[in-house]
């Protein structure tokens, strides 16, 4: 498959994908003694989860997921179920595994809401296992992140750079299109209304491509305008507005 | 146990190639295994000759020299190279929310490997019929994907289709031998 056709069925070339995949590139390539940290960070939704999952399978990188309820113990034997190996032994003993493991294969950790490892305390593993691996280590999360670094003196001052997510464009929206609605072509105007309602989610400008590509099918016709989707059924992520009293049933 | 020495020999290796010249001490630091080890590993790799003593140097420790050819040879396995099947098998435990085959599809093709949606589908419809995946919306052919959710989720490394060889008994109409699972 030629490349240019394999990037058009690729979630690569959306701007936070390849903001994360430069990152990376950029951490591993970083001269001796720069440090091998960075961060990812941005509001719920822009996509950061997504650029992870390429970055991961890009850079064949050992991606986590922090859970809220995770100790350092869950951390640690999450990478090594991810570098798989057998999570055994007690934290400092799979902090050092984790390390040697890493400087072997030379891949990227990326850690997904590292909010969570702030809110327990768990940044300085983190750090542990950078000292003992020197390999490239990503923090993603929300968009206060780098500020809940800031206590962390040694771990804030290990970070090469600060990379904040952006919220989809119209560049986005047009290469979705060809993956979650192929052959469909969509008016400007139909665009547009597509890309307000998803306020800048990468994930609901997902949802909406598929729903109108369906109603494509459905009406059978390969153009669609503004008149052909009902905007109110797009998927906007809004909470309902209250109900007056007498539409709610109460007395 | 074994794999862990092979492992910890590994990164000595890495780290005497990096320092290239070193010593016992040198080495157990830069390797951060213990000064012990790291002599009998010394010793080993003296006998392999991949390694050569260069005298004790005005210190009061043995100096060794990474022998140029040997440099490249023992450093560890190959990188890990990039599957389609792994990388779908990767996206769909990383996916949160429930997921398409063209969610897979474009969340696995890399620069290197692509995966195409015929090929995304049929990975997931293996994974269903062996119980990895449940359908949460069926799939209306040409109109729209079905959805999955992983259900069982075993580890880093994507389950594969295998042929079997059996033993059929055509009185029985049953299989009289199935190889071990994992055999």
């Amino acid at each position: 498959m030629a490349d240019d056709q394999r990037l058009y069925n690729s979630v690569a070339p959306l701007r936070n994908v390849a903001a994360l995949t430069a990152l990376i590139e950029r951490v591993n390539e970083r001269a001796i003694g720069l440090p091998g940290m960075a961060c990812f960070y941005g509001f719920s939704g822009f996509g950061k989860s997504t650029a992870a999952i390429y970055a991961a399978n890009r850079f064949q990188a050992v991606l986590v997921q922090c859970k809220s309820a995770w100790t350092k113990k869950n951390l640690c034997a999450a990478i090594l179920v991810e570098l798989g190996l057998v999570p055994k032994g007690n934290t400092a003993d799979m902090v050092d595994r984790i390390a040697a493991e890493l400087t072997l294969r030379g891949v990227p950790l990326i850690i997904d809401e590292a909010d969570h490892l702030v809110a327990r305390k768990m940044v300085e593993i983190v750090r542990d296992i950078y000292e003992g691996s020197q390999a490239t280590t990503i923090l993603i999360g929300e968009e206060l992140l780098p500020q809940k670094l800031k206590e962390w003196e040694r771990v804030h001052g290990r970070m090469l750079d600060w990379i904040a997510a952006l919220p989809a464009d119209m560049g986005d929206l047009n290469h979705l299109t060809g993956i979650y609605a192929p052959g469909v072509e969509l008016a400007a105007e139909l665009k547009a209304d597509l890309l307000r309602l998803s306020h800048g989610s990468t994930r609901r400008v997902c949802v909406n491509l598929a729903q109108v590509h369906e109603r494509a099918q459905v009406l059978g016709v390969n153009r669609l305008g503004g008149a052909d989707v009902d905007l109110r059924r797009l998927y906007t992520g809004t909470a309902p507005t209250p109900r007056r009293s007498e539409f709610a049933g109460a007395a | 146990m074994r794999d862990e020495k092979n492992i910890l020999q590994q990164v000595a290796w890495s780290a005497a190639c990096r320092l290239v010249t070193f010593d016992r001490r040198a080495l157990s630091e830069a390797a951060q295994i213990g000064i012990d080890t790291a002599g009998t590993w010394i010793r080993r790799w003296v006998r392999a000759g991949t390694v050569e003593a260069l005298g004790k140097r005005d210190t009061t420790t043995e100096w060794y020299r990474v022998i140029g050819a040997a440099r490249s040879l023992p450093a560890g396995p190959d990188p890990v190279k990039q599957s389609s099947q792994g990388n779908m098998w990767r996206a769909m435990r990383a996916f949160r929310a429930p997921f398409t085959a063209v969610d897979i599809a474009a969340h696995s093709s890399t620069d290197v490997i692509a995966v195409g949606r015929d090929e995304a589908r049929s990975f997931c419809q293996m994974l269903t019929r062996s119980g990895y995946l449940k359908v949460l919306r069926t799939a209306v052919p040409g109109k729209r994907e079905a959805i999955y959710r992983l259900i069982r989720d075993t580890g880093p490394r994507p389950p594969r289709e295998r042929r079997v060889r059996a033993i059929w008994d055509e009185n029985l109409g049953a299989f009289t031998h199935l190889p071990e699972a994992g055999a």
